[in-house]
Formats: C-alpha cells, sequence, structure tokens
C-alpha cells in the first residue's frame, strides 16, 4: 500500500519532467537548434511552443537580434604613408543558425572572426587611398563613404558566406591620427591659424590704404572740379561783360575813347606827379587872355 | 484543520491536497496582474510569440511566467546620448578623453565637439526585442555621422557657419541607418553643444579672430577717414564755385552799371557834343589838377615859370 503509493508518485514526478522536457519555448529574440546527441535535427527560426524529444534531444539558443561589435581600435597605413586609426563598429545577425553554430560556435569566436575580416579589409582599403581621399573638403576627393561601403560589402561577403552571418552595418565610429602624430598635426595648425592672422592683418591694411587714397582721390577731383567750375563761370562773366561793353560802348566809339583817355588821367595822374600847363593851354588861355571876343568858339 | 499527530481520514487527505493545488493556482493566476505606467507601453508575449503589441497604460492581466512575459517600453519620454563626452565624467568634472572627444575635419585639423542627440522610443516591439542594445548602436552611429560630416567641412567652417550644415548632415545620416537597421528609435534632435581647437591650439585660433578684429578697425578706420575728409572738400568745392558766381554777377553788374551810365552820357553828348565834352575835361581837370604839382609857362617871354600853389 505505502511502496504503491510511492512508486505512483515517482511515476507523476517523471511524467511531469517527462512533459517538461519535451517541451520547448522558442522566444522571439532567439533561434533554438535542438539536436540529438551532438547532431543537430530540427532549426527553429520562429517563436513558439515547439516539441523535442525529451532527455535525448538538447536546445542550443542562440541571438536573433541586431547584435553590435566593436573591433579593437587599430591603426591603418595610407596610400601615402600615412597613419590614422580607425575606431570601427558592426552591426549583424545570425542568418544561417547551423552554419554559424558549425563555424564559430560561439559570439566570442564570432566577433572574433569579424573583427580579424574587418581589420584586414579595412588595411587593405585604406592602403589603397591617399589620406586625403579620406578627410578632405574636396567633394570631387572625398572617398571615405565609398571606401567604407567598399569594406562593408567585403566583410558582409564573407560573413555569409563562411559564418553563416548577415553584416547589417560596418561604419567608422572615429577617424583620427595616432597620438605620436598628433603633435605635428598641432604644430601645422597653429602654422596655418598664424599664416591666416597675417593675411587678415595685411588685407586690413591694404583695404585701408585702398580707402584712404580713394578718399584723397576724389576730394582732388571734387577741388579739382570745382575749380574748373568756377573758371568757367568766371570766364562766362568777362564774357558776358565784354559783351555788355561792346553792345553799349559801340554805339559812339569816338566818344567813348574820350571819356576813358579822361578817366585813365584820373587814375594815371597822382600826387607826386608834376603837370606842367603852356600859358596859352585852353585850360590857360582864358585865365592870361582875359575874356574872348563875343561870338568866338573854342 | 487537522494536527499532524492523528493519522487522517484518507478522503480528508485528498481533499486538502486538491484545495492546496487550488490555492496555489490562483496564486499564480493573480501573479499574472501588472500595471503599465503612463509614460510606457507594455507588450505581451506567450511561449515567446508577441501576441499583443501595445498594452495602453493601466491595470491589466496576462499568463504568469513561464506562459506569459511583459515588457514595457517608456514611449512619450525622450531621451539623451551624449556624443564627445560620457555623463558619468562631467557628474564628476572630468574633461573627456581626446579620443571621445576629438574629430578630423575636412582640412585635416582637429577639433573638439560636445553634441547630445535627443531619441525616443518609436517601436517598443522592435526595441525590446530587434537588438541587443540598441542605446548603444545609437551612439556609435552618431559617432560614425559626425566623423563622416566633420571629414568633410573645413575647420573654419565647422567653427563658425558651417554648424548648422554640420548637425544637419548628422541628422540626415543618422535617420537613414536607423530606418534601415530597425532598432526602434527615433532621431528627434541634435542638439551641437559647442565646437572648439583643442586646448594647446586655441590661442592660435584666438589670434586669427583678433586678426580678423583687426582688419575690421583697419578698415573702419579708414572710412571714419574718408567720411571725415569728403564732406569738407565738398564743402569747399561748393564755395569755390560760389565765390566764382559771386565774381561773375559783380563782373556783370558792373558792365551793366558801365554801360547804363555810358548810355546816358552819350545820349547827352548826342544832343551836345562840344559842350558835354568840355564839361567832362574841365571837371576831369578839377579833380586831377587839385592834386599835382603845377606848372604853368608863358610862350611868350621866355621860360619864367608862374608858380600858382605848392
Amino acid at each position: 500500500m505505502k511502496s504503491r503509493r510511492i512508486v505512483l508518485l515517482l511515476l507523476a514526478v517523471l511524467a511531469v519532467a517527462g512533459v517538461a522536457s519535451a517541451l520547448l519555448v522558442v522566444d522571439t529574440t532567439e533561434y533554438a537548434i535542438v539536436t540529438r546527441f551532438g547532431r543537430p535535427v530540427r532549426t527553429y527560426t520562429t517563436p513558439g511552443l515547439r516539441l523535442k524529444a525529451p532527455l535525448v534531444d538538447q536546445v542550443i539558443r542562440l541571438d536573433a537580434r541586431l547584435l553590435l561589435t566593436e573591433p579593437p581600435v587599430a591603426e591603418y597605413l595610407t596610400l601615402d604613408k600615412k597613419n590614422v586609426v580607425a575606431r570601427s563598429f558592426l552591426t549583424w545577425r545570425i542568418d544561417d543558425p547551423l552554419r554559424y553554430l558549425q563555424t564559430v560556435l560561439i559570439r566570442d569566436a564570432a566577433e572574433a572572426r569579424l573583427a580579424a575580416v574587418t581589420s584586414s579589409e579595412l588595411g587593405a582599403a585604406l592602403g589603397s587611398m591617399p589620406f586625403d581621399a579620406l578627410v578632405s573638403t574636396d567633394a570631387e576627393k572625398m572617398r571615405l563613404g565609398a571606401i567604407v561601403d567598399q569594406v562593408e560589402s567585403r566583410v558582409r561577403d564573407t560573413a555569409a558566406r563562411e559564418y553563416g552571418i548577415r553584416l547589417v552595418s560596418l561604419r567608422l565610429e572615429r577617424l583620427s591620427f595616432p597620438q605620436q602624430n598628433e603633435a605635428s598635426v598641432f604644430q601645422r595648425m597653429r602654422a596655418e591659424r598664424d599664416r591666416i592672422a597675417r593675411q587678415f592683418r595685411s588685407e586690413g591694411d591694404e583695404q585701408a590704404l585702398k580707402i584712404k587714397a580713394e578718399a584723397d582721390r576724389e576730394r582732388a577731383r571734387l577741388l579739382a572740379e570745382a575749380d574748373r567750375k568756377a573758371a568757367e563761370i568766371r570766364g562766362q562773366g568777362e564774357a558776358d561783360a565784354a559783351r555788355i561793353y561792346a553792345d553799349a560802348l559801340g554805339a559812339d566809339p569816338d566818344f567813348y575813347r574820350f571819356v576813358r583817355t579822361l578817366e585813365s588821367y584820373d587814375k594815371i595822374i597822382d600826387s607826386n606827379t608834376t603837370v606842367v600847363l603852356p600859358a596859352d593851354s585852353p585850360l590857360m588861355k582864358s585865365l592870361v587872355a582875359g575874356p574872348p571876343a563875343p561870338g568866338a568858339a573854342h | 484543520m487537522s494536527t499532524p499527530a492523528t493519522p487522517r481520514p484518507p478522503g480528508r487527505r485528498r481533499a486538502t491536497v486538491a484545495a492546496l493545488v487550488v490555492v496555489a493556482l490562483l496564486v499564480w493566476l493573480a501573479s499574472g496582474f501588472y500595471t503599465v505606467p503612463t509614460t510606457s507601453v507594455a507588450v505581451a508575449r506567450r511561449f515567446g510569440v508577441i501576441v499583443d503589441r501595445a498594452v495602453p497604460s493601466g491595470v491589466h492581466w496576462w499568463w504568469p511566467a513561464p506562459i506569459g512575459q511583459i515588457d514595457r517600453a517608456e514611449v512619450t519620454r525622450s531621451f539623451t546620448i551624449p556624443v564627445g563626452f560620457r555623463f558619468t565624467d562631467e557628474v564628476r568634472g572630468i574633461a573627456p578623453s581626446p579620443s571621445i572627444s576629438r574629430w578630423l575635419t575636412g582640412d585635416t585639423n582637429i577639433i573638439q565637439l560636445r553634441a547630445k542627440v535627443n531619441y525616443r522610443i518609436a517601436n517598443p516591439v522592435a526595441y525590446l526585442f530587434a537588438s541587443e542594445k540598441p542605446e548603444e548602436v545609437l551612439r556609435f552611429l552618431a559617432g560614425s555621422a559626425f566623423t563622416e560630416a566633420a571629414s568633410g567641412l573645413p575647420v573654419d567652417e565647422l567653427l563658425t557657419s558651417g554648424r548648422l550644415a554640420l548637425i544637419e548632415r548628422v541628422k540626415a545620416r543618422i535617420d537613414r541607418e536607423l530606418g534601415d537597421w530597425g532598432i526602434g528609435l527615433e532621431v528627434l534632435t541634435v542638439n551641437l553643444e559647442s565646437v572648439e581647437p583643442p586646448g594647446n591650439v586655441i590661442a592660435s585660433f584666438q589670434d586669427v579672430q583678433n586678426a580678423r578684429a583687426d582688419r575690421e578697425r583697419l578698415i573702419s578706420e579708414a572710412q571714419t577717414y574718408s567720411n571725415g575728409i569728403l564732406p569738407v572738400a565738398r564743402g569747399e568745392a561748393d564755395r569755390r564755385v560760389n565765390v566764382a558766381l559771386a565774381a561773375e554777377n559783380k563782373r556783370t553788374s558792373a558792365a551793366h552799371g558801365d554801360a547804363e551810365r555810358f548810355a546816358k552820357l552819350a545820349a547827352e553828348y548826342r544832343r551836345s557834343p562840344q559842350l558835354l565834352e568840355e564839361r567832362l575835361y574841365l571837371e576831369t581837370v578839377e579833380r586831377v589838377l587839385p592834386r599835382v604839382r603845377r606848372y604853368v609857362l608863358d610862350p611868350g617871354d621866355g621860360g619864367v615859370p608862374i608858380r600858382i600853389v605848392e
């Protein structure tokens, strides 16, 4: 009676364990590979509740999500022998779980392989390009995007072929100079700044001189123009005056000559002048000779 | 119920076991109640399969583990990823290491920049289940977008007018990649907090600023000089023209006056020429002779001058 109950209980426990080990929950974030004695028999790539043979089947779960890998930062040499440090990163998924399982088995190994492939492909690509194809303000020369795309597609091919991995992206997180080269870069930056500063200052001098010279020239032009206009006006005045005189005086030239002669006496004879008058001059004649006879003129 | 010391009848014992099982079942089912905060939505899974993609906020029930699973994602909040620095360093007041903060520019200069990428969870299912470390992926992506954008722009542009172009390029790049990668995040804004030259060359960059200011100063001084002399010159030019105009005026007026005077005299002259000639002659003599020394010679008796006035 008692032993029968123990057996029953044992059977119940075994049944629960059996059912539990026959059930397999595949999550939405993972793939499941069922292996029987180490040999893969089923691969589940969609989530849900699955069945498997209890006890003999084992389950290997693989991450189905987008995975991020950062290969070690490495130094590369460009075509023109410049050292650059590239920090890359990759995002990838397991595309073919079986192949992945057979070739790399675990995540660390997959990442190591990916890093190695990336490093060699980057080395080859950067080594075939001059430095100014990586870093350039000239859109024509700039090849960084193309280089990265090329490396990405080569690594993608290898990863898919060899490891059942689908590479989603390979990008350069950073591009920099090795520590020991930075000093010379800073040196060059300083020299460049000094040159630009000098240029600004001499430009300032040049433009200031130009503005001043232009102002001086403009002043000279304004004054010369004014002088020309003034001379013209004066000339016009002279011409007008001459015309007025000619019009007025031309009517009686003899009388004008007489009046004008009298006027010039007024001017040319001053207090230092000595005038000698003959007593028989018309002026003195009356004084000396007395009043003229009636009827006589001059 | 009964004390363990007294043996229980089989029927009662079976009922006890059943009751225990029922209670355990009820407790298990009750543990399926869960809450979703107002800032979040939840995603419900049953045996690993997504059943409800967006459970709204409130109290809900779902199968407890191991059958069901609930995951929550904060969809209304916006989050920030630092670029060029780390929040932990900032809190402790440590400057970011050069390998984090420095970028190469298109003209092979080195700059330090700090930016913040603000993002939100746009697709909770993708955010929760499509990638291993979505935030980390976005952080790397932001770094690479800055690398690509900065390596095509010259340092002077990055430090001044090119900031907007930089941000636009970075934002466009991130948007494109995020769409392709499907990690459920959406970038809202990229804020460039600072772009500056590294500390050991900053003085040289400062000097360029000073030189630029010097240039502006020299030019403005020259402009001041120009503005000072030109109005004066214009005034002087006007003055000279006006002086000439006045002289012209005076000259022609005088001519008119002379002409008029002469015309009047001439009219009188035409009436009686001899009389006028004589009168004018005498008037002139009257004006002229008083101020000179005069000698009158008598032609009759051989040169004895008669002195009239000294």
